[in-house]
């Protein structure tokens, strides 16, 4: 029978077995400079010691929300009206399958060039990197709105401003959700590569900055650990989305 | 035009645009339009309950759709209460067939969303009211994928009845409902329209539906769609379904729509389309999709299911192919006995044959034990054709079934047939194929069991079969570097009598490099041997120093197949709206590769009787039984043939090489066995070779009784 706690269980019985590879691994080999699970454990407590490790935290945290909030604000609205009307899709839309494949990283040089060394640019990064996913997300999810919706809603004599409320957006919302997902995850994954170059701080910055500054891999393992741990609790938070009642009817769980 | 009527249609066509079809150009602008409604004139008065009835896809839902006002017109147009239609308006609410109920709203949001512009005070008890009409109380807060599908439809229902609609337009919304659920609906609808006096107007393909509810039920014919006639339902609400009254309604309705159906049959000939091409699994069909009738279902996929096809579609006769595989299989039968020809013509297959590069087969060789010696039968001079055919089978086989998709065979490959239904009377109605995981019934006029020697009809009807007594083991595989003898037989195929009671080996070219090598005989000398099917094969070649001298240095390219060949002819072909074909019929000793040739001249019969059968609406067990008559004495003369063979073994090809009847006891070889002069040919031969029995001082009667082990 499955346990309720199952879930946790298994994936602790998994990393345990991991580290326990990792711990062997690394002893069998002799390595000097890869790590043992247990020094990347000293080199997090020591980034904590030296009050680096919160600071890094928030501001990767903070670059990524502010990026990704603007990329929500126009992203949402961009991909309705380029979903609902279809002249303007037409304009629009092989402009976006052409900037759509290139990768965030690709920007890093414009990037710099437009807003210098700052908070801007990795912010612009993320913007631009979770943009897409958001608006092509809205786009499909207009235009995948069951025909059936629209008719009766027509047929009940709704329209204009109220159609969009009451049915556009409340029909396209569990799409939706699903790319602010995806687009999350992509920003977590470039707010990384954009503090490798950019700026001074971040868990980026952390890994680059402990690889060149005396090849401190316990450190640059540390911070990976982090970045992933960090992108689970974000999935986690917006997969709570996917609860809510108004939008449970879009994910078959 | 004054008229008491609260809908009015008048003069109304509609056409689609479709640039797919671009069969029925209309006007100049290069668009293709199909008719769909053709004319349609119909009066509603206030209050009544109408339904329209019409078989799937005839257009019926599109003239309600247009009725509502959700799509435009060709031309003609709509009134009600006098007033053109051009938008869908609040008094006139449209309930969907696939549910239109918001999923995002709970269900009481749901009812109320008609009423969104009145304060709360009024929607709420309006509200409360029709939810608890259709018996939702208890869940006004619940959300729609908590509820069942019944229950949905009764929540948009609910909803259309909130908003205080003169007219509901319902789109065969029960369709979706099971069939408890669907009747208890029906009786709440006629309870509610009873009480609400709204009028209906009711979409569905259910004839018995139909007569269940309404005050008059149009029936609508096939696509491009009229209205065939208007019947009146004077019958007392509740209605009983068993009255006399109901039952002839019902009837008078479904032979409207039945006799519209014999003549899209006969008309479909003329519409025949190529398709395009087939994906695995997928029930493909240029025009409709989703039609799970047909006149005729084939089952299998091989030459004699796919000739058949070939045939059916020319004559235009509508009909599905199943078929259990979709991958190349390795087969018995390489070689194509020259009488094949003849139907590969007809089929217009022989261009393909040609265009492919399949070796042509210019004759049979025949080599023994005892001697040295080549008979060369040659097929020049036996007729229209120089040669025949060998074939790599799983190519073969997959062209030909190609070739019938192109001539509209409708195509379900990968699919299982679970078993073959029947009606009470024990007619075949059609079968049930899983697909995927899913069942599905697909309906016919006749069955066609083509299913090669898994004779799925013969083993649910338990058909008793004639056993012949023949060998009933083949090994066989591929080799390369086979020496196939002199230059001008290489590509004949060669018979090698083997030292042993009953047994021949087989040498067939399928191209430059590859000759299929095989081994028939009987399974004892298999057991008895104790070896392992290497070490057998390669005894058995042992046992023909010619077939020995030729596979010295052969490689094996594939494994060996082992095919247990039990030899057996149906006692019956044909039945009760069902027909055998090929090797679901009969299955007999390869020696003379009529097997294929058999199978495909079955498939030609049951062609012809299924399309007399279909001519004169006759599809009884005694109609079909012509197929039978056609096919068994030629069966018997193959039968009597491979008897004759293994009987005189060592002497059979040079009796023949050395008649007077050489070329029609050559024919008969090649699988003319259902020539009239068959029997007469047959018993020339028998005679040809008792005779060197009784004569003891005849060359050949040494041969005869050149010892075996």
């Amino acid at each position: 029978m499955k346990s309720r706690y199952q879930p946790i269980i298994l994936p602790l019985i998994v990393g345990g077995v991991f580290i326990l590879f990792w711990q062997t691994a690394v002893v069998l080999s002799g390595s000097q400079i890869f790590p043992k699970p247990s020094q990347v454990f000293w080199g997090l407590i020591e980034l904590t010691r030296k009050g680096v490790l919160f600071r890094y935290i928030v501001a990767s945290l903070f670059r990524v929300s502010s990026g990704f909030l603007l990329a929500l604000l126009v992203g949402i609205p961009l991909g309705l009206l380029l979903g609902w009307f279809g002249r303007a899709f037409d304009a629009f839309n092989p402009a976006i399958q052409i900037l759509r494949p290139i990768s965030p990283i690709a920007w890093i040089p414009v990037a710099i060039l437009w807003f210098g060394v700052s908070d801007l640019a990795p912010i612009f990064l993320i913007f631009l990197a979770s943009l897409f996913p958001i608006t092509t997300s809205a786009i499909a999810a207009v235009q995948n709105i069951p025909l059936v919706h629209l008719r009766a809603a027509r047929n009940f004599g709704v329209k204009g401003s109220t159609l969009f409320k009451k049915i556009v957006f409340p029909a396209t919302l569990p799409q939706i959700i699903t790319g602010v997902r995806l687009a999350l995850g992509v920003a977590w994954l470039v707010v990384v590569a954009a503090e490798m170059i950019a700026v001074n701080s971040g868990l980026g910055y952390l890994i680059i900055d402990a690889r060149n500054a005396g090849m401190r891999y316990d450190l640059v393992v540390a911070g990976m650990m982090l970045i992933g741990l960090i992108g689970l609790v974000l999935d986690f938070l917006v997969r709570r989305l996917e609860r809510l009642d108004e939008v449970r009817w879009g994910f078959n769980r | 035009m004054p008229s008491t009527s609260k809908i009015v249609v008048q003069d109304l066509w509609k056409d689609f645009g479709d640039p797919r079809k671009s069969g029925r150009s209309v006007g100049g602008s290069g668009k293709a339009t199909v008719p769909v409604l053709e004319n349609i004139n119909l009066e509603v008065p206030e209050g009544e309950l109408v339904c329209i009835v019409g078989p799937s896809g005839c257009g019926k839902s599109t003239l309600l759709n247009i009725i509502a006002g959700f799509i435009k017109a060709t031309s003609g147009q709509v009134l009600i209460d006098g007033a053109q239609v051009t938008s869908p308006d609040m008094k006139r609410v449209f309930i969907f067939q696939e549910n239109g109920v918001f999923p995002w709203l709970t269900i009481e949001e749901n009812v109320g969303f008609g009423l969104l512009d009145k304060p709360p005070k009024v929607r709420q008890p309006v509200v409360t009211h029709y939810i608890e009409m259709v018996g939702l109380t208890g869940f006004e807060k619940a959300y729609p994928r908590e509820i069942s599908g019944g229950m949905k439809q009764r929540v948009e229902i609910a909803r259309a009845l909130a908003a205080n609609p003169d007219i509901l337009y319902m789109d065969e919304p029960f369709g979706a409902l099971d069939f408890l659920t669907r009747l208890r609906m029906r009786a709440e609808l006629v309870q509610i329209w009873q009480r609400e006096k709204k009028t209906i107007l009711f979409v569905t393909h259910d004839v018995e539906e139909s007569v269940q509810l309404a005050d008059r039920v149009v029936v609508m014919s096939q696509r491009p769609a009229t209205i065939a006639t208007v019947i009146d339902v004077n019958l007392p609400r509740p209605r009983d379904l068993d009255s006399p009254e109901y039952l002839s309604i019902r009837d008078e309705i479904f032979e409207v729509m039945g006799l519209d159906y014999s003549g899209q049959s006969s008309s479909s000939s003329s519409a025949k389309t190529p398709t395009p091409a087939v994906a695995v699994g997928l029930l493909s069909s240029p025009t409709q999709p989703k039609r799970l009738d047909a006149e005729v279902i084939i089952i299998g996929g091989g030459p004699a299911g796919a000739v058949l096809g070939n045939y059916l579609g020319c004559a235009g006769i509508d009909h599905f192919i199943i078929d259990k595989t979709h991958h190349p299989r390795s087969h018995v039968g390489e070689s194509l006995s020259y009488s094949a020809n003849r139907i590969l013509k007809e089929i217009d297959f022989l261009p393909v044959m040609e265009r492919e590069r399949f070796i042509a087969k210019g004759g049979v060789s025949w080599t023994s034990w005892y001697d040295e010696e080549q008979t060369d039968l040659e097929f020049r001079g036996l007729g229209d054709f120089g040669h025949a055919y060998q074939v790599d089978r799983a190519r073969f086989d997959d062209l030909l079934l190609k070739h019938a998709y192109e001539h509209g065979a409708r195509m379900f490959s990968g699919a299982l047939v679970e078993r073959i239904n029947f009606n009470r009377q024990g007619k075949a109605t059609g079968v049930t194929v899983k697909i995927g995981g899913a069942r599905i019934a697909l309906k016919s006029r006749i069955v066609v069991d083509a299913s090669g020697q898994d004779a799925i009809l013969g083993r649910q009807l338990k058909l008793e079969k004639r056993r012949a007594n023949f060998p009933e083991l083949a090994l066989h595989s591929w080799f390369s570097g086979v020496d196939r003898g002199k230059s001008s037989t290489a590509h004949f195929t060669h018979i090698h009598l083997l030292r042993i009671g009953r047994g021949w080996a087989w040498q067939i070219p399928i191209n430059d490099e590859v000759t299929s090598v095989g081994v028939v005989t009987d399974r004892e000398h298999f057991v008895k041997s104790g070896e392992n099917v290497n070490q057998f094969f390669k005894w058995t070649m042992e046992l023909n120093p010619t077939l020995a001298e030729r596979m010295k240095n052969a490689t094996q390219l594939r494994e060996f197949r082992m095919d247990g060949t039990s030899n057996y002819i149906m006692d019956s072909f044909a039945g009760n709206g069902w027909l055998l074909l090929g090797d679901a019929a009969f299955f007999l000793d390869p020696v003379f590769s009529s097997g294929i040739s058999a199978a495909i001249h079955s498939a030609k019969f049951a062609a012809e009787a299924i399309f007399q059968a279909l001519v004169a609406n006759d599809i009884s067990e005694q109609s079909l039984s012509r197929y039978d008559e056609m096919l068994r004495p030629g069966i018997m003369v193959w039968h009597d043939l491979v008897r004759l063979f293994y009987e005189f073994a060592p002497i059979f090809s040079r009796v023949i090489a050395d008649s007077e009847h050489r070329v029609s006891m050559q024919r008969l070889c090649e699988g003319d066995i259902f020539d009239p002069a068959a029997q007469h040919t047959l018993t020339i031969l028998q005679d040809a070779l008792q005779a060197i029995r009784t004569v003891p001082d005849s060359p050949l009667h040494k041969s005869l009784r050149a010892a075996v082990i």
